[in-house]
């Protein structure tokens, strides 16, 4: 479609609003309600422009002009919004002309009739599209001398949000959003007119991805509360690199200011986040400034750790590693370590010359679906969807994508200048197509109020599940308790699997916990011809188990391990949390613990080194669908923390060997000679992986008898076992969850907001009591971390011992 | 949710609220919020927080929205407004034909300033946006009654009907100079609500409209 | 070259030995500095509240040629405010070694918070004396760090060596 803007001629597909097109030209209009990936609206009126189209004749020919003999342009009466506007064949756009910039400047001038001129202090200052905006398009003068209107100025609108009502631009973005994209409707305007402010009854806005309208406010009224007056938008270095606080991959921003991380953004990747990240990846940052931060090497002397340098304990641990007998020795690094950092532990245990090797938690089922998994972009167009898991908790990026299919709107092809600014395609209020989506799971979760159909099976009951809904495929009657849903809608779902062009099964952590139920669901996928999607339980498990992270043999898997080698080397694992685990520790001939904080394990360890964390090191991870993106080190100062490579490098110098994975790159040598992936030449938006796995180790799948208790352990958002490190996160989440059913709660004299101390699998936890209809009777819910994956195990509730007693609520 | 054990509005109403939902598709049931607030609305002077809860639970909308829909509208009320609630058109019409004068009189009548309702509970006093009847301004609408062009004589008259107890009925003179019966008529209806279909004639609409088209470029 | 000109040329000299020196003989005199001369900041407080004018906005440190400004903020307790608003400087330090006394900073400052001064006696003998916190800026505090420090070991009150006429922007400096 041919487009003429400011006098250049552009082709562009049918269904491209004006203001791409503008875009498209290389010309500019401003605008502030806009977004990409959101509905146009056209509420701000700042991209106004010139716009007009020739016309057709009645018998179909265009109308000339007269003097020139070429079809005659009609303009618009009035200035139109570009962002509303859809191209038409032969249509000129004006951004240039007197009357445009004359709306321009009025338009900056009305929006700062109420607006403060407060910018010195404001957090947004510096990024802030208004004062950009102002700066470009406006007069420099205001004719409006009268009072400003005053509204709150710092209004918590939840912990983690900061709402300053004086600076709303009533540009709508935050609403649509919340109504678009996570489809929770937690904020909307209140009054009218001049009246008009965002707000809230919701308290604290229940919803898991609050923060992202932090990054899509134009002006400063909403704001990161953890970053609060932390620093200027000019003084942050900006570091775009992927969170590994969950198996998505999705693109952050870190923003670190004198070695500390400040905040956290979304970063753009068109095929996984697109520009949204959940609450959990935005906030749950601050732990990396903790002040209990190991940041030198500790050794232990006469019974207690004692600071020193990398050098000195590496001669330790290699003098201390010859007298054990090699093939004693277990190393197992925790799921999030990055690819490099698995070729350094495969190194160190080859070295070593142990097969006890492996990576936590790695699920039974394991994460790499023989014959091939879901990408996200499937997800997101895809025609039928069955849920087994809370994906909102576990990997918060799919729920979003499951959105994106329940709107029925395919991803948008992108422009020079990125994604369309307008797609008019989106529209507010769209109808979700809430048939395609079954969700399953053993209590109720937040997905199924977008569902179509939702299950209830029974805890630990997936495999049933999933062979229930394989009979029902394969024509037969299951029996029902299994289903955990009618009949009628199990065979819906199973038939809209079957027929969908794109159907996709995500299956969540409780799901992958047991092998045959793993197998159970992957037959099922087959059966139905859907395409499975494994929610690895952390940022790299997929990476890890792709490498070879993994033992030789099934008794040296890590659980193994922990009872029986002899000397133990873990990197950011704790699994002395277990009080049986750190009594058999503690008798361990070498314990060297490579961690970010003084743990329960660590406290045991003979040697503790000081581990990086996610935003400290560089390197690749392997997300849920099996692509490669990097992760690019923060210039944050962690003391003498060094990653898993940076470990290997020291033990190397104090063994006098250059192993491989002594660093970044000399693990990617490893990685290009043994999985013939050049990392060096990742491409931006990262690559996929290579289907071959890592030489010589395989991953063995450890064979478990049907898992039985009363508490099921939970994945959450928010990363639990740093959340007391995490003050916003915390204070937004209430603390880690004990949930129970009212009933149970009330026979176990506990109210809502009392803290607990239960043991679980024999692991004390420390928990905040949170009676919830959600959970069925009888169950108990536990948030899980990296030491207590989810999965279902026992609990002792009659142990249970009440710290302090929630304030009774007058 | 920990809300004050008050009995559910519509509990006891089923046929109501089906006959209201029933005016809209399945999937629009949201459409019924408003209705729902009218009848809340309608019978207890106002909407409380416990009822608004229970209206968006019924239609399926966060409580939020359904709070952003009801402060949209003047007419709703967050708090009960006294027996007579006097409702002035600050809008530019009735400012010009004496709206400021009039909202200036009912304050030293009554005492109160807008947005307020006094200890007795017998007037409340509110500014609100056009009220639709520009010709015959100043408006003054008490409780779901308009009084055109009133006057300080017609103010008190009025003044001294409601401290009385008694609804005061508006003069007929709705319409202005071009009133036509029936819509003087209507005026008298005693629900308010019934005033939802014009007849077509507008009042506001002088010959010559088409002069000031195209008046900014 | 005649005598007279050499006569001309020892007339000048002979003159000049009968004029007001200009030299100064500071510092047992007072050296004359002008009402614009940029020494030493000063970071102002509102006269009538006592409220610190610096509001933390990290544009000081933005315009300065020199990276010489480090200003951390943070917010203030509504019910003991240190500045006027939501938002104060907690860490605010200027390093006189890089400092060129330029004045960008001063043209920055919306709030006309850090003004300056007239003080240029900034020599001293460590780096870490050169920079400067709040505490030695903040109106009130006269002298540079050494001077200070000598005044409190002598037991007297500092004593600055140069002169000024009043400057309306420091508002509240007394020399």
């Amino acid at each position: 479609m041919k487009v003429v803007v400011d006098g250049v001629t552009l082709d562009l597909p049918p269904g491209t609003s004006a203001i791409d097109a503008v875009f498209a030209a290389g010309s500019d209009v401003p605008y502030f309600c806009s977004q990409p990936y959101m509905s146009p609206i056209g509420a701000c009126r700042m991209c106004l422009a010139k716009v007009g189209a020739p016309r057709k004749d009645r018998d179909g020919s265009w109308i000339l002009d007269e003097e020139t003999g070429e079809p005659k342009i009609f303009w618009f009466p009035n200035l139109m919004a570009t962002c509303t506007t859809a191209v038409m064949d032969g249509m000129v756009v004006d951004t240039r002309s007197e009357p445009v910039k004359a709306a321009q400047n009025g338009m900056v001038e009305f929006t700062l009739i109420n607006h403060p001129l407060d910018c010195p202090v404001c957090d947004k200052g510096g990024a802030c599209e208004l004062q950009d905006r102002a700066y470009e398009y406006g007069e420099g003068v205001s004719r409006f001398v009268f009072d400003k209107r005053h509204q709150e100025k710092h209004h918590a609108l939840s912990d983690l949000i900061t709402l300053d009502r004086e600076r709303c631009i009533h540009c709508k973005r935050c609403v649509r959003y919340f109504e678009e994209v996570p489809g929770d409707e937690v904020l909307d305007f209140i009054e009218r007119g001049g009246h008009t402010y965002i707000g809230t009854l919701e308290e604290g806005l229940p919803s898991n991805f609050t923060g992202n309208i932090t990054d899509i406010c134009p002006v400063g009224a909403l704001l990161d509360a953890t970053s609060r007056f932390r620093g200027r938008n000019w003084e942050y270095h900006h570091t775009e690199t992927t969170s590994l606080d969950d198996a998505s991959g999705s693109a952050i921003v870190v923003d670190g200011r004198t070695g500390r991380i400040e905040r956290i953004k979304a970063g753009h990747h068109p095929e996984i986040n697109k520009t949204w990240i959940d609450d959990g990846t935005r906030f749950g940052h601050e732990y990396a400034d903790a002040p209990d931060r190991v940041r030198r090497p500790l050794v232990r002397h006469d019974g207690r750790l004692v600071e020193t340098d990398w050098a000195d304990a590496m001669d330790y641990v290699a003098a201390r590693l010859t007298e054990v007998n090699g093939r004693d020795v277990g190393i197992a690094i925790r799921a999030d370590a990055t690819l490099e950092e698995g070729v350094a532990a495969r190194a160190l245990a080859d070295h070593i010359g142990t097969g006890q090797l492996d990576h936590a938690p790695r699920p039974a089922g394991g994460v790499i679906a023989a014959g091939g998994q879901a990408r996200l972009e499937e997800l997101a167009v895809a025609g039928a969807i069955l849920v087994v898991g809370d994906v909102t908790e576990e990997v918060p990026i799919v729920d979003l994508r499951i959105k994106d299919a329940l709107r029925g709107v395919t991803p948008p092809s992108l422009f020079d200048h990125g994604a369309p600014i307008a797609d008019l395609r989106l529209k507010e209020r769209a109808p979700r197509h809430a048939e395609i989506l079954t969700v399953a799971a053993p209590l109720r979760v937040d997905l199924m109020r977008h569902a179509g159909r939702a299950a209830q099976y029974p805890a630990g009951g997936e495999r049933a599940f999933f062979h229930a809904l394989t009979a029902l495929a394969e024509g037969e009657t299951p029996a029902d308790g299994d289903l955990g849903m009618p009949l009628e809608a199990a065979t819906a779902a199973v038939d809209g699997l079957r027929k969908a062009e794109t159907a996709v099964v995500v299956l969540g952590g409780w799901v992958l916990a047991s092998l045959q139920a793993t197998e159970a669901a992957l037959h099922f996928c087959r059966a139905v011809g859907a395409k499975p999607m494994l929610l690895g339980p952390m940022a790299n498990s997929y990476g890890l188990e792709l490498v070879g992270v993994a033992p030789s043999h099934a008794r040296y898997a890590y659980g193994g391990m922990l009872t029986g080698a002899k000397a133990l080397i873990l990197s950011q694992l704790d699994p002395a949390i277990d009080p049986a685990v750190a009594e058999r520790l503690d008798k361990l001939e070498l314990l060297v613990v490579h961690a970010s904080f003084l743990t329960a394990t660590a406290k045991l360890a003979d040697v503790v080194l000081p581990a990086a964390i996610g935003y400290e090191k560089d390197g690749t991870v392997v997300n849920l669908e099996g692509r490669m993106l990097p992760v690019r080190a923060a210039p944050v100062d962690a003391g003498e923390s060094r990653d898993l490579t940076g470990f290997v490098k020291a033990f190397g110098e104090a063994a006098g060997q250059r192993l491989e994975g002594r660093s970044v790159k000399s693990a990617r040598r490893w990685l290009k000679k043994g999985l013939g992936v050049d990392l060096d030449a990742l491409p931006e938006h990262g690559g996929w992986a290579p289907a071959k796995r890592g030489p010589a180790r395989v991953a063995v799948a450890v064979h478990e008898a049907p898992a039985h208790g009363g508490a099921l352990r939970v994945p959450t958002m928010v990363r639990a076992e740093v959340l007391d490190r995490n003050p916003h996160l915390r204070a937004a989440t209430g603390g880690l969850a004990l949930g129970l059913h009212p009933d149970d709660a009330a026979a176990l004299k506990l109210r809502s907001g009392d803290e607990v101390t239960v043991p679980v699998a024999g692991v004390p936890r420390r928990l905040v009591v949170r009676p919830s209809e959600a959970v069925p009777a009888g169950l108990a819910t536990v948030p899980a971390t990296p030491d207590e994956p989810v999965g279902l195990v026992p609990i002792d509730l009659k142990q249970i011992a009440l710290e302090r007693r929630a304030l009774e609520v007058a | 949710m920990d809300l004050p054990t008050l009995k559910p509005f519509f509990e006891d109403k089923p046929e109501l609220l089906q006959e209201i939902l029933d005016r809209y598709p399945p999937n629009g049931r949201r459409s019924a919020l408003m209705p729902l607030m009218w009848e809340v609305q309608r019978a207890e002077r106002h909407i409380g927080e416990a009822r608004l809860h229970e209206i968006a639970e019924i239609v399926g909308v966060t409580v939020t929205e359904a709070k952003g829909v009801m402060s949209f509208y003047s007419t709703f009320h967050e708090h009960p407004v006294g027996r007579f609630h006097l409702q002035v058109c600050r809008t530019l019409s009735c400012k010009l034909a004496g709206g400021d004068e009039l909202y200036r009189a009912l304050v030293e009548e009554t005492g109160l300033v807008s947005g307020e309702t006094d200890a007795e509970g017998t007037f409340s006093l509110q500014n609100v946006e056009c009220l639709g009847s520009c010709g015959t301004g100043p408006v003054l609408q008490v409780n779901d009654t308009y009084h055109e062009r009133v006057t300080r004589t017609r103010l008190a008259e009025l003044f001294a009907e409601m401290r009385a107890g008694r609804e005061p009925v508006p003069t007929r003179e709705r319409g202005g100079d071009n009133v036509s019966a029936d819509k003087a008529e209507r005026v008298d209806a005693p629900d308010g609500t019934s005033v939802d279909a014009p007849d077509g004639t507008s009042v506001d609409a002088p010959d010559g409209t088409s002069d000031e088209e195209g008046g900014v470029a | 070259m005649s005598v007279l000109d050499i006569a001309k040329g020892m007339g000048v000299t002979l003159g000049h030995l009968f004029k007001k020196p200009m030299t100064v003989q500071y510092p047992e005199q007072k050296a004359p500095v002008q009402a614009r001369f940029r020494g030493r900041h000063h970071l102002l407080r509102h006269p009538d509240t006592g409220l610190e004018k610096c509001i933390g906005c990290s544009l000081c440190a933005a315009a300065c040629p020199a990276y010489a400004i480090y200003v951390e903020a943070a917010e203030n307790d509504p019910a003991n405010p240190t500045s006027a608003g939501e938002r104060y400087a907690s860490i605010y330090e200027i390093n006189m070694l890089r400092c060129i006394f330029c004045g960008l900073c001063e043209e920055a400052c919306p709030t006309g918070a850090v003004v300056l001064g007239h003080e240029f006696e900034l020599a001293d003998f460590r780096y870490q004396d050169f920079v400067y916190g709040k505490e030695d800026m903040l109106v009130g505090v006269k002298g540079a760090k050494w001077q200070r420090r000598e005044a409190a070991a002598k037991g007297k009150d500092v004593e600055l060596g140069f002169t000024a006429p009043p400057r309306p922007e420091l508002e509240g400096v007394d020399y």
